[in-house]
């Protein structure tokens, strides 16, 4: 579709600048664009197998804890679990990486959650030793797959603007480019004939003047 | 001997034969789903009325209860039963002294203790002693102390030694040296899984519960020579994993308690049926948190604890 612009030379240096820098941005963005799918292919397979091992750990984890449960009175294993003294806090930062805020997690610990009290069995340590390595783990599961949540947005948005680019800005461009070319070359062309006319007419009426005289 | 346990005994004989052997337990272990288990659970000791696996858990806690104040009232030492109880009245002064660094903390308290759990607050909080059984007295006013001079976990530190030594020392006196023997067990091998669990070695003097038949000594020594000794003494134990440690000392204690079948009269038979029970309770547990869990059941016949029938 063509640019409602007048068809001057002006407008025509204008668009021709705008062209450029669009064709320039086209290729940018479709370079991040590869850039981008080159990291969230990556992203995928890493989230992949990690969210498998990870699941694997859980469950390994979860049965142990089960397993402790079944040896210890309810209200026993609930009391010794409970540490006030004891907490655990996520800090967030964040980094740019092509652009894109990405989320950073790490797990703050206070106190030692480790006890030694006869009502439950010391290897119920072992496993809360285990379920803090695996909350570290699924703050990084967190972080990966808010990562690949942002770069399939990022992607989706520069597709877009690819698209808008190839397909209307630099076709519309290049027709109001065109029709300006065309006019200018039109409006050219008309005052060359003029001219010609005008010539023409200055040369009758001399051939008249010399006749006369 | 004491004669006067004739009848507790006689009670506690046809009780034994109620509990539920290995087999049987293997057997509803390997039932394909949890209405079978809870069918075949229906024709044993345990046929009260429960329709969800919900109920199943709480008659399970009842039964504990109920057992616990069986041997209550048929101890005639009156000592005793306070130091069978002792971990929970344990357990809830831990507790009591956790609400108060944080009030949202919504555990409950355990209902096994000998101390009701609301005279052990009121007591507390009016810093009324007096009120509470004399043989915990001292250790709460200690614990109250070194809660607010040092935290909770040289609490539980100390609590832990407190009750081993309170147990010991009760036991001594009342000359019940099978119970005697029995929480040595118990102190050996929780200083063992201790040993074994502790990744920084150095910590292992500051837990180190006094009393048992191993010596602080012997875990100071190369690992080969703790293993040769622990042997010695227990050549069922078996060390290799935290997991397997736990079950062969469990069974090793369950061991230890088929004594009391010998014992026609006097608080043997009691205590051990006490044990015995507890174990049994334990491993239904196991079975129906394994079953509603969709643990495999290798796993869950593997972890299942030796039985006293």
């Amino acid at each position: 579709m063509r640019l409602a612009v007048s068809p001057t030379r002006m407008e025509l240096l204008r668009l021709r600048k705008r062209f450029i820098l669009a064709k320039r941005g086209h290729k940018l963005l479709k370079d991040k664009q590869e850039a981008l799918l080159h990291q969230f292919l990556k992203l995928i397979t890493e989230n992949k197998g990690f969210r498998k091992s990870l699941e694997e750990r859980l469950i390994a984890v979860a049965t142990k804890f089960l397993l402790i449960q079944a040896q210890v009175p309810e209200e026993i294993l609930e009391g010794t679990l409970i540490k006030p003294e004891v907490s655990l806090e996520v800090e967030t930062s964040r980094e740019k990486v092509l652009n894109i805020p990405l989320p950073h997690f790490t797990l703050i610990q206070k106190g030692d959650f480790h006890s030694f009290d006869s009502s439950a069995p010391p290897s119920l340590n072992r496993v809360l030793d285990d379920y803090l390595e695996i909350l570290k783990e699924l703050l990084r599961l967190a972080e990966l797959e808010r990562k690949i949540e942002l770069f399939a947005a990022e992607i989706e948005r520069t597709r877009r603007r690819v698209n808008a680019l190839e397909y209307i800005l630099i076709p519309n461009l290049e027709e109001t480019i065109t029709y300006i070319e065309f006019k200018l070359e039109e409006l050219e062309r008309g005052n060359l004939v003029r001219l010609k006319r005008v010539k023409e007419i200055l040369a009758t009426r001399v051939k008249i003047k010399e006749k006369i005289i | 001997m004491n004669h006067n346990y004739a009848y507790a005994v006689g009670k506690i004989r046809a009780l034994e034969k109620r509990l539920l052997s290995k087999s049987f337990l293997e057997k509803i272990a390997e039932s394909g789903s949890l209405e079978a288990i809870t069918q075949d659970i229906r024709e044993t000791a345990y046929s009260g009325e429960f329709a969800e696996e919900r109920e199943l858990f709480s008659l399970l806690r009842n039964e504990r209860k109920a057992t616990y104040n069986l041997i209550e009232k048929l101890l005639e030492e009156p000592s005793l039963s306070p130091l069978l109880r002792l971990r929970y009245d344990i357990h809830n002064l831990k507790l009591l002294l956790k609400k108060e660094i944080d009030r949202s903390v919504s555990a409950d308290f355990s209902p096994l203790g000998a101390i009701s759990p609301s005279l052990l607050e009121k007591a507390i909080q009016n810093k009324a002693f007096l009120q509470i059984p004399s043989y915990f007295r001292e250790i709460a006013k200690k614990s109250i102390a070194l809660f607010q001079a040092e935290g909770i976990k040289q609490l539980e530190q100390f609590l832990d030694k407190e009750m081993w030594k309170l147990t010991l020392d009760e036991s001594k006196e009342i000359k019940n040296i099978f119970l005697e023997e029995f929480f040595k067990l118990q102190i050996d091998f929780l200083n063992i899984r201790n040993f074994f669990s502790l990744g920084e070695k150095e910590n292992f003097d500051v837990i180190f519960i006094v009393g048992g038949r191993l010596e602080k000594k012997i875990f100071k020594k190369e690992r080969a020579a703790i293993e040769k000794k622990i042997f010695f003494f227990y050549s069922g134990l078996e060390l290799d994993e935290t997991s397997s440690l736990e079950k062969s000392s469990d069974d090793l204690l369950i061991n230890y308690i088929k004594k009391a079948k010998i014992y026609s009269f006097g608080t043997e038979p009691l205590i051990a049926y006490l044990f015995a029970k507890e174990g049994e309770l334990k491993n239904i547990k196991l079975i129906l948190l394994g079953k509603l869990n969709n643990i495999g059941v290798s796993v869950i016949k593997e972890n299942l604890r030796e039985t006293y029938v």
